[in-house]
Protein backbone atom coordinates (compact mmCIF):
# COMPACT_ATOMS: atom_id res chain seq x y z
CA UNK A 1 0.00 0.00 0.00
CA UNK A 2 1.36 3.60 -1.06
CA UNK A 3 2.32 5.55 1.85
CA UNK A 4 4.29 8.80 2.48
CA UNK A 5 6.01 9.93 5.50
CA UNK A 6 8.34 12.57 7.15
CA UNK A 7 11.24 12.00 9.79
CA UNK A 8 12.15 14.60 11.82
CA UNK A 9 14.54 14.18 14.76
CA UNK A 10 13.46 17.64 16.33
CA UNK A 11 10.43 19.85 15.98
CA UNK A 12 11.51 23.09 17.41
CA UNK A 13 13.33 25.50 14.81
CA UNK A 14 14.77 29.34 15.57
CA UNK A 15 14.30 31.71 12.51
CA UNK A 16 16.96 30.93 10.05
CA UNK A 17 17.69 27.81 11.42
CA UNK A 18 18.37 24.89 8.94
CA UNK A 19 15.57 22.47 9.39
CA UNK A 20 16.97 18.66 8.04
CA UNK A 21 14.25 16.21 7.82
CA UNK A 22 13.42 13.35 5.71
CA UNK A 23 11.36 11.86 3.22
CA UNK A 24 10.04 8.21 3.02
CA UNK A 25 7.72 6.76 0.44
CA UNK A 26 6.11 3.64 -1.08
CA UNK A 27 4.63 3.96 -4.03
CA UNK A 28 3.21 0.69 -5.34
CA UNK A 29 2.02 0.79 -8.79
CA UNK A 30 2.56 4.51 -9.54
CA UNK A 31 4.44 5.69 -13.01
CA UNK A 32 4.48 9.18 -12.06
CA UNK A 33 7.22 9.30 -8.84
CA UNK A 34 7.31 12.87 -8.93
CA UNK A 35 7.00 14.14 -5.15
CA UNK A 36 6.53 18.24 -3.74
CA UNK A 37 7.62 19.30 -0.54
CA UNK A 38 5.90 22.47 0.70
CA UNK A 39 7.26 24.57 4.02
CA UNK A 40 3.92 26.05 4.63
CA UNK A 41 2.01 28.12 7.24
CA UNK A 42 -1.15 28.48 8.04
CA UNK A 43 -3.93 30.22 9.99
CA UNK A 44 -6.25 28.51 12.48
CA UNK A 45 -9.51 30.09 14.47
CA UNK A 46 -12.49 32.05 14.40
CA UNK A 47 -11.69 33.65 10.91
CA UNK A 48 -11.20 32.14 7.64
CA UNK A 49 -8.06 30.29 6.73
CA UNK A 50 -4.74 31.84 5.40
CA UNK A 51 -2.18 30.30 4.08
CA UNK A 52 1.53 31.06 2.96
CA UNK A 53 3.93 28.68 1.19
CA UNK A 54 7.49 29.71 1.72
CA UNK A 55 9.01 26.44 0.09
CA UNK A 56 8.43 24.06 -2.32
CA UNK A 57 11.06 21.57 -3.32
CA UNK A 58 10.06 19.20 -6.31
CA UNK A 59 11.97 16.40 -6.70
CA UNK A 60 11.17 12.84 -8.47
CA UNK A 61 11.49 9.19 -6.11
CA UNK A 62 12.78 7.88 -9.30
CA UNK A 63 11.97 4.34 -7.35
CA UNK A 64 8.33 2.84 -5.94
CA UNK A 65 10.36 2.89 -2.19
CA UNK A 66 13.04 4.93 -0.36
CA UNK A 67 14.46 7.76 1.65
CA UNK A 68 15.76 11.34 1.11
CA UNK A 69 17.28 13.55 3.21
CA UNK A 70 16.77 17.21 2.69
CA UNK A 71 17.53 20.79 4.80
CA UNK A 72 15.46 23.73 4.50
CA UNK A 73 16.21 27.14 5.96
CA UNK A 74 13.69 27.89 7.93
CA UNK A 75 11.60 31.55 7.66
CA UNK A 76 12.35 34.84 9.67
CA UNK A 77 8.79 35.22 10.38
CA UNK A 78 6.05 34.48 10.80
CA UNK A 79 6.30 32.98 14.47
CA UNK A 80 4.52 30.07 15.39
CA UNK A 81 2.02 31.02 17.61
CA UNK A 82 -1.27 29.86 19.82
CA UNK A 83 -3.76 32.34 20.53
CA UNK A 84 -7.46 32.24 21.80
CA UNK A 85 -8.89 33.67 18.56
CA UNK A 86 -6.33 32.64 15.95
CA UNK A 87 -3.19 30.42 15.69
CA UNK A 88 -0.13 30.29 13.45
CA UNK A 89 1.19 26.86 12.22
CA UNK A 90 3.82 26.19 10.56
CA UNK A 91 4.38 22.72 8.54
CA UNK A 92 6.59 20.59 6.29
CA UNK A 93 4.48 18.40 3.86
CA UNK A 94 5.35 16.04 1.17
CA UNK A 95 2.69 15.47 -1.51
CA UNK A 96 2.26 13.14 -4.75
CA UNK A 97 0.61 15.11 -7.08
CA UNK A 98 -0.20 11.77 -9.13
CA UNK A 99 -1.70 9.88 -6.58
CA UNK A 100 -3.18 12.83 -4.06
CA UNK A 101 -1.51 11.22 -0.61
CA UNK A 102 0.24 13.46 1.29
CA UNK A 103 1.99 13.55 4.77
CA UNK A 104 2.39 16.41 6.86
CA UNK A 105 4.53 17.73 10.45
CA UNK A 106 3.63 20.38 12.42
CA UNK A 107 6.90 22.45 13.32
CA UNK A 108 7.53 24.99 15.85
CA UNK A 109 9.24 28.03 14.36
CA UNK A 110 9.98 30.58 17.25
CA UNK A 111 13.20 33.15 18.86
CA UNK A 112 12.80 30.72 21.73
CA UNK A 113 12.04 26.88 22.49
CA UNK A 114 8.91 28.08 24.51
CA UNK A 115 6.34 28.22 22.37
CA UNK A 116 4.51 31.82 21.79
CA UNK A 117 0.85 31.98 23.38
CA UNK A 118 -1.13 34.92 22.99
CA UNK B 1 -7.94 29.58 27.67
CA UNK B 2 -8.42 26.86 24.75
CA UNK B 3 -6.02 27.61 21.67
CA UNK B 4 -7.40 28.06 18.19
CA UNK B 5 -5.91 25.03 17.38
CA UNK B 6 -7.76 22.97 19.70
CA UNK B 7 -11.06 24.78 19.41
CA UNK B 8 -13.62 22.46 17.91
CA UNK B 9 -15.67 24.76 16.49
CA UNK B 10 -12.49 26.83 14.40
CA UNK B 11 -13.62 27.43 10.64
CA UNK B 12 -11.32 24.55 9.67
CA UNK B 13 -12.95 22.25 11.57
CA UNK B 14 -15.99 23.24 10.49
CA UNK B 15 -14.98 23.30 6.62
CA UNK B 16 -14.40 19.88 6.81
CA UNK B 17 -18.12 19.09 7.55
CA UNK B 18 -19.58 17.94 4.27
CA UNK B 19 -23.38 19.60 3.38
CA UNK B 20 -25.54 17.64 4.76
CA UNK B 21 -28.51 16.60 2.18
CA UNK B 22 -32.09 16.38 3.05
CA UNK B 23 -33.02 15.29 -0.29
CA UNK B 24 -31.43 11.64 -1.79
CA UNK B 25 -28.02 12.90 -3.28
CA UNK B 26 -26.28 15.77 -5.29
CA UNK B 27 -27.58 14.23 -8.81
CA UNK B 28 -30.82 15.68 -7.89
CA UNK B 29 -29.70 18.76 -8.17
CA UNK B 30 -27.78 18.76 -11.17
CA UNK B 31 -30.73 17.15 -12.64
CA UNK B 32 -32.87 20.79 -11.62
CA UNK B 33 -29.54 22.35 -13.27
CA UNK B 34 -29.58 20.51 -16.69
CA UNK B 35 -33.33 20.74 -16.70
CA UNK B 36 -33.03 24.69 -16.46
CA UNK B 37 -30.47 24.96 -19.37
CA UNK B 38 -28.06 24.73 -16.91
CA UNK B 39 -28.83 28.23 -15.32
CA UNK B 40 -29.36 28.18 -11.56
CA UNK B 41 -29.35 29.48 -7.97
CA UNK B 42 -29.07 27.79 -4.46
CA UNK B 43 -31.26 30.21 -2.63
CA UNK B 44 -31.46 30.40 1.26
CA UNK B 45 -30.99 32.21 4.55
CA UNK B 46 -27.65 33.13 5.91
CA UNK B 47 -25.74 30.51 7.42
CA UNK B 48 -27.60 27.46 5.88
CA UNK B 49 -24.97 25.90 4.37
CA UNK B 50 -25.33 27.56 0.27
CA UNK B 51 -21.41 28.22 -0.14
CA UNK B 52 -20.97 24.63 1.37
CA UNK B 53 -23.18 23.11 -1.03
CA UNK B 54 -21.93 25.24 -3.94
CA UNK B 55 -18.68 23.86 -3.39
CA UNK B 56 -19.60 20.38 -3.49
CA UNK B 57 -20.77 21.10 -6.81
CA UNK B 58 -18.34 22.80 -8.51
CA UNK B 59 -16.23 19.77 -7.27
CA UNK B 60 -19.03 17.39 -9.24
CA UNK B 61 -18.90 19.59 -12.21
CA UNK B 62 -14.58 19.73 -11.87
CA UNK B 63 -15.22 16.07 -11.87
CA UNK B 64 -16.97 15.96 -15.16
CA UNK B 65 -14.02 17.82 -16.73
CA UNK B 66 -15.94 21.00 -16.89
CA UNK B 67 -14.35 24.62 -17.51
CA UNK B 68 -15.33 26.58 -14.12
CA UNK B 69 -14.92 30.26 -13.04
CA UNK B 70 -15.85 30.63 -9.62
CA UNK B 71 -15.75 33.78 -8.31
CA UNK B 72 -16.61 34.20 -4.61
CA UNK B 73 -17.85 37.21 -2.63
CA UNK B 74 -18.87 38.55 0.47
CA UNK B 75 -18.76 41.35 2.93
CA UNK B 76 -14.82 41.36 2.95
CA UNK B 77 -15.03 40.84 -0.90
CA UNK B 78 -16.84 43.17 -3.87
CA UNK B 79 -17.60 42.83 -6.85
CA UNK B 80 -15.98 45.06 -9.19
CA UNK B 81 -14.71 45.64 -12.98
CA UNK B 82 -12.00 43.69 -12.93
CA UNK B 83 -14.64 40.70 -12.01
CA UNK B 84 -16.70 41.85 -14.72
CA UNK B 85 -14.13 42.19 -17.34
CA UNK B 86 -12.90 38.90 -16.89
CA UNK B 87 -16.77 37.59 -16.70
CA UNK B 88 -17.24 39.14 -20.11
CA UNK B 89 -14.07 37.65 -21.49
CA UNK B 90 -15.24 34.37 -20.47
CA UNK B 91 -16.07 31.67 -23.89
CA UNK B 92 -19.23 29.83 -24.22
CA UNK B 93 -17.67 26.54 -22.72
CA UNK B 94 -16.82 27.92 -19.70
CA UNK B 95 -19.53 27.99 -16.52
CA UNK B 96 -19.32 30.49 -14.22
CA UNK B 97 -20.02 30.12 -10.50
CA UNK B 98 -20.91 33.15 -8.09
CA UNK B 99 -21.03 32.54 -4.73
CA UNK B 100 -22.97 35.74 -2.60
CA UNK B 101 -24.92 37.25 -5.97
CA UNK B 102 -26.08 39.55 -3.77
CA UNK B 103 -23.25 41.12 -3.66
CA UNK B 104 -23.30 42.40 -6.97
CA UNK B 105 -24.78 45.55 -8.08
CA UNK B 106 -28.02 46.34 -10.11
CA UNK B 107 -25.30 47.80 -13.17
CA UNK B 108 -23.31 44.90 -12.97
CA UNK B 109 -25.59 41.98 -12.64
CA UNK B 110 -27.39 43.37 -15.87
CA UNK B 111 -24.12 42.79 -17.80
CA UNK B 112 -23.91 39.15 -15.68
CA UNK B 113 -27.23 38.51 -16.37
CA UNK B 114 -26.63 39.06 -20.21
CA UNK B 115 -23.13 37.44 -20.53
CA UNK B 116 -24.94 34.23 -18.49
CA UNK B 117 -27.25 33.39 -21.11
CA UNK B 118 -24.38 32.78 -23.60
CA UNK B 119 -22.01 30.42 -21.43
CA UNK B 120 -22.16 27.11 -21.35
CA UNK B 121 -23.96 27.26 -17.76
CA UNK B 122 -24.31 29.08 -14.19
CA UNK B 123 -24.56 28.03 -10.67
CA UNK B 124 -24.58 30.62 -7.65
CA UNK B 125 -25.59 31.25 -4.51
CA UNK B 126 -28.46 34.05 -3.66
CA UNK B 127 -30.23 35.34 -0.17
CA UNK B 128 -32.46 36.74 -2.84
CA UNK B 129 -35.23 35.68 -5.55
CA UNK B 130 -33.72 36.44 -8.63
CA UNK B 131 -34.11 35.99 -12.50
CA UNK B 132 -32.11 32.91 -12.68
CA UNK B 133 -34.41 29.51 -11.42
CA UNK B 134 -33.83 28.15 -8.01
CA UNK B 135 -32.70 25.00 -7.90
CA UNK B 136 -32.09 24.12 -4.13
CA UNK B 137 -33.86 26.22 -1.93
CA UNK B 138 -31.12 25.38 1.75
CA UNK B 139 -32.34 25.66 4.83
CA UNK B 140 -31.43 24.14 7.96
CA UNK B 141 -33.36 22.59 11.36
CA UNK B 142 -32.43 21.96 14.78
CA UNK B 143 -31.64 18.05 14.32
CA UNK B 144 -29.13 18.84 11.28
CA UNK B 145 -27.16 21.37 13.49
CA UNK B 146 -27.06 19.02 16.63
CA UNK B 147 -25.74 16.38 14.42
CA UNK B 148 -22.96 18.55 13.07
CA UNK B 149 -22.27 19.84 16.53
CA UNK B 150 -22.11 16.22 17.58
CA UNK B 151 -19.34 15.14 14.59
CA UNK B 152 -17.31 18.43 15.68
CA UNK B 153 -17.01 17.25 19.78
CA UNK B 154 -17.10 13.42 18.65
CA UNK B 155 -13.52 13.87 20.68
CA UNK B 156 -14.02 15.93 23.36
CA UNK B 157 -16.32 13.92 25.54
CA UNK B 158 -15.47 16.50 28.61
CA UNK B 159 -17.16 19.06 27.04
CA UNK B 160 -20.06 21.27 28.02
CA UNK B 161 -21.95 23.41 25.56
CA UNK B 162 -24.74 25.89 26.42
CA UNK B 163 -27.86 24.56 25.78
CA UNK B 164 -27.90 24.14 22.10
CA UNK B 165 -31.86 24.40 20.94
CA UNK B 166 -31.83 28.05 22.49
CA UNK B 167 -28.61 28.16 20.59
CA UNK B 168 -30.33 27.47 17.31
CA UNK B 169 -33.55 29.52 18.31
CA UNK B 170 -31.46 32.75 19.41
CA UNK B 171 -29.49 32.68 16.06
CA UNK B 172 -32.87 31.77 13.75
CA UNK B 173 -31.22 28.57 12.12
CA UNK B 174 -27.98 30.53 11.34
CA UNK B 175 -25.51 27.93 12.21
CA UNK B 176 -22.59 29.97 10.98
CA UNK B 177 -23.40 32.16 13.88
CA UNK B 178 -24.16 29.50 16.07
CA UNK B 179 -20.77 27.96 15.20
CA UNK B 180 -19.18 31.48 16.00
CA UNK B 181 -21.09 31.44 19.38
CA UNK B 182 -19.98 28.09 20.63
CA UNK B 183 -16.28 29.00 19.26
CA UNK B 184 -16.30 31.47 21.56
CA UNK B 185 -18.09 30.06 24.17
CA UNK B 186 -15.13 27.20 24.42
CA UNK B 187 -12.34 29.21 24.24
CA UNK B 188 -13.32 30.59 27.52
CA UNK B 189 -13.53 26.95 28.87
CA UNK B 190 -11.03 26.27 31.22
CA UNK B 191 -8.93 23.99 29.75
CA UNK B 192 -8.71 21.01 31.70
CA UNK B 193 -12.24 20.58 31.70
CA UNK B 194 -11.49 19.52 28.04
CA UNK B 195 -10.33 16.42 26.15
CA UNK B 196 -7.69 17.98 24.07
CA UNK B 197 -7.12 14.59 21.91
CA UNK B 198 -9.28 15.82 19.32
CA UNK B 199 -8.51 15.47 15.66
CA UNK B 200 -7.55 18.53 13.44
Amino acid sequence: MSHLSILLEKKQFRPNESIEFSIEWNLSNVTDQNLEIHLFWHTVGRGTEDLGVYETIAFNAQSSSGKKSFRIKAPAHPYSFSGKLVSLIWKIEVVSPATKLSASEVIQITPSESPIVL
Amino acid sequence: MISAEHNPFSVSKIHKLPYRFKIKDVEAIMENWYYHNNQGMISGGHGVGKSTLLKELVFVLESKQEKIRFVMLNDKREFGLKDLWNILQLDKKSILVIDGWEQINFIYKTFVYFKIKRLKGFVGTSHVRTMVPVIFEASTDINTFLDLVAQLVSHNNKLSLPDLRILFDKHNGNIRDCFFELYDFVSDCDRENMDTTSSG
